[in-house]
């Protein structure tokens, strides 16, 4: 319906993620502001089951549109779908998750509309009833709000973690509206030949801890951090300088060139927080670093500092966790 | 096969502190270096590459005022056959314009091409989506943040993406494509002053970005420029070793890591 908010639940092959509602708590919070309805949209091959789910995440409508055609993400597939269904209802906004998926199929729904785009918005707002987005530029060092608006829908990517979860109420459910939009396979012109999923499977966007390592590391530093790390069951990140010298791949590399991150605890070892790495980690909602330079500019940006060798620290905090554990 | 591959000149904004202008409605770069778009980098030495092993040229693309001539000699001196600059005195942000700019443009001069690439994103205003606004536009298929091609075939090319979670995809995409190149996918050649002067004497020539923008119009606004919230200064964790850990594990407790 028209001024409804629309959000798009990513997932993948249909599987239940927490993290795929993430986006209805905030568009709750803006349908309410333009007195409308927060709705969810799923694409896929047999997604009743997660279509459900959103009810319980908030959505007062859920639609669904599937088929053979949509298993396994394809952002061309996806998009045309995800076209169909904003032209037809016409929401205020929809909103995607910043992820790969996310950003590919907001992209070309909105060329295909003609709509505007705003992307990697870190915070969402009415005003003058048109959609306000307050993001990153200059790799972070800057923002700058952008409000989207000429197009409606107002179509605004989202950065994982920007916003809180909505709570869950298993206690609400509702009838997924499906909706019938076919395309033959011999008008798409991607087909994924495979996946390769990488010896390290690491991520960082969902991540809640992250432990990373800098310049000032080491390969083998790398191996305790990855214990420290593991032991409190977060994930192992790593400046561009760390990766640069061969000591880590690049999927655990946080920042401008890497991964944009924003954990709940951020403990940075040996990075000295070149703006760079900032760019990727700033919004992290605590960090903490350990270095041995009292004058590192990571200090600046920390919330607490130890000046000290991680070397030193962390296997200390490794063996006080241990006991701390076994009590 | 041939290949058009967008390169953007952007402030060098690492080393610099920015001022915000005018009541927050610009940043002044007035006295900022300016350099290629690092991702940029990557997606011309990876045209350039294929050139050199499929046979083919590279033309390098830009949009932006005249300085932007810098990054076309540069693309030049690595590689590409020839240069366009897509000449716009105003900076553009909003990525829809500059995609509606460059499919109006390779529409009206009819340029051919087998594949187009650009970088996944730019370091000043980092919205990632040109590439996917593009395809779309020009109605062909797209791949973002390709981290290897693994073959390029007459009608087709075969791209590794990096998904999330260590995830990676190879995709069959048909050309002519837009593929979003990677930073890291390759090591970008060296370009010296001589090569870049060399550069200079290949023609590149300018066209009028006025005249391709129909539909190009904004359809978001920048409205407010800000610094991101100051964090206090840290809370420094001293005393002996032991101490100081304590003092961590405290934070640790206190955030919810462990119970």
């Amino acid at each position: 319906m028209a001024n409804d908010v629309w959000v798009y639940i990513e997932h993948k092959d249909g599987g239940i993620s927490p993290m795929s509602f993430e986006l209805l708590g905030i568009g709750k919070q803006l349908a309410d502001g333009f007195g409308s309805n927060v709705c969810a949209f799923v694409i896929g091959d047999k997604v009743d089951d997660l279509a459900k789910e959103a009810f319980a995440y908030g959505a007062s409508k859920v639609f669904a549109v599937e088929g053979d055609v949509f298993k396994g993400f394809r952002g061309e597939a996806y998009a045309k779908a995800a076209s169909f269904l904003m032209e037809k209802y016409k929401p205020e906004a929809a909103l995607f998750r910043g992820t790969s998926q996310g950003v590919d199929v907001s992209a070309a729904a909105a060329a295909n509309l003609g709509f505007g785009l705003c992307t990697d918005s870190i915070g969402l707002a009415i005003d003058g009833g048109k959609l306000k987005m307050t993001r990153a530029a200059f790799g972070g060092n800057y923002s700058v709000s952008v409000v989207n608006e000429k197009a409606i829908p107002q179509i605004a990517t989202v950065r994982p973690k920007a916003f809180a979860m909505p709570v869950k109420d298993a206690s609400q459910n509702g009838e997924v509206i499906k909706e019938s939009f076919s395309l033959a396979e011999a008008d798409l012109n991607t087909k994924v030949l495979e996946f390769i999923q990488s010896e390290v499977a690491v991520n960082l966007i969902e991540a809640d801890i992250i432990v990373s390592g800098g310049r000032g590391v080491g390969e083998d530093g790398f191996k305790v951090l990855n214990d420290f790390a593991k032991m409190l069951g977060g994930a192992l990140g790593a400046s561009r300088a760390a990766v640069d010298s061969g000591w880590i791949p690049y999927e655990h590399q946080v920042g401008q060139t890497g991964k944009t991150v924003k954990p709940k605890i951020y403990i940075a070892c040996g990075i000295s927080g070149a703006i760079q790495h900032l760019a990727g980690m700033r919004t992290s909602d605590c960090i903490v670093a350990i270095n041995k330079d009292p004058d590192a500019p990571i200090f600046k940006n920390a919330s607490f500092g130890i000046v000290g060798d991680f070397k030193e620290v962390v296997p200390k905090l490794i063996e006080k966790f241990k006991t701390k554990l076994n009590k | 096969m041939n290949l058009l591959v967008f390169t953007k000149r952007v402030p060098a904004t690492q080393e610099e502190e920015l001022r915000i202008v005018d009541d927050g409605k610009a940043v002044d770069l007035s006295k900022v270096p300016f350099k290629v778009n690092d991702w940029d980098n990557y997606a011309v030495e990876e045209a350039v590459q294929i050139a050199e092993k499929t046979g083919g040229t590279v033309t390098a693309i830009s949009i932006g005022d005249k300085e932007s001539d810098e990054v076309l000699r540069r693309a030049i001196a690595m590689g590409a056959k020839d240069g366009f600059l897509i000449e716009k005195e105003e900076i553009l942000h909003d990525p829809g314009v500059r995609a509606a700019l460059v499919n109006n443009f390779l529409k009206k001069e009819g340029i051919a091409y087998d594949a187009i690439f650009t970088g996944v994103q730019s370091e000043d205003d980092q919205f990632a989506a040109v590439g996917g606004i593009l395809a779309a536009k020009l109605g062909i298929p797209y791949a973002s943040m390709v981290i290897g091609i693994d073959a390029v075939e007459k009608d087709h090319l075969i791209a590794r993406r990096e998904l999330e979670g260590g995830l990676q995809e190879r995709v069959k995409i048909t050309s002519p494509c837009v593929l979003a190149i990677q930073s890291g996918i390759n090591e970008p050649r060296y370009v010296s002053i001589m090569g870049i002067r060399k550069a200079s004497k290949v023609e590149r020539k300018t066209y009028k970005g006025a005249d391709y923008s129909e539909n190009a119009n904004n359809s978001i606004e920048v409205v407010r420029w800000v610094y991101p919230p100051k964090k206090g200064a840290a809370t420094m964790l001293t005393g002996e070793l032991d101490e100081v850990c304590k003092q961590l594990l405290g934070v640790l407790k206190e955030k919810g890591v462990y119970q």
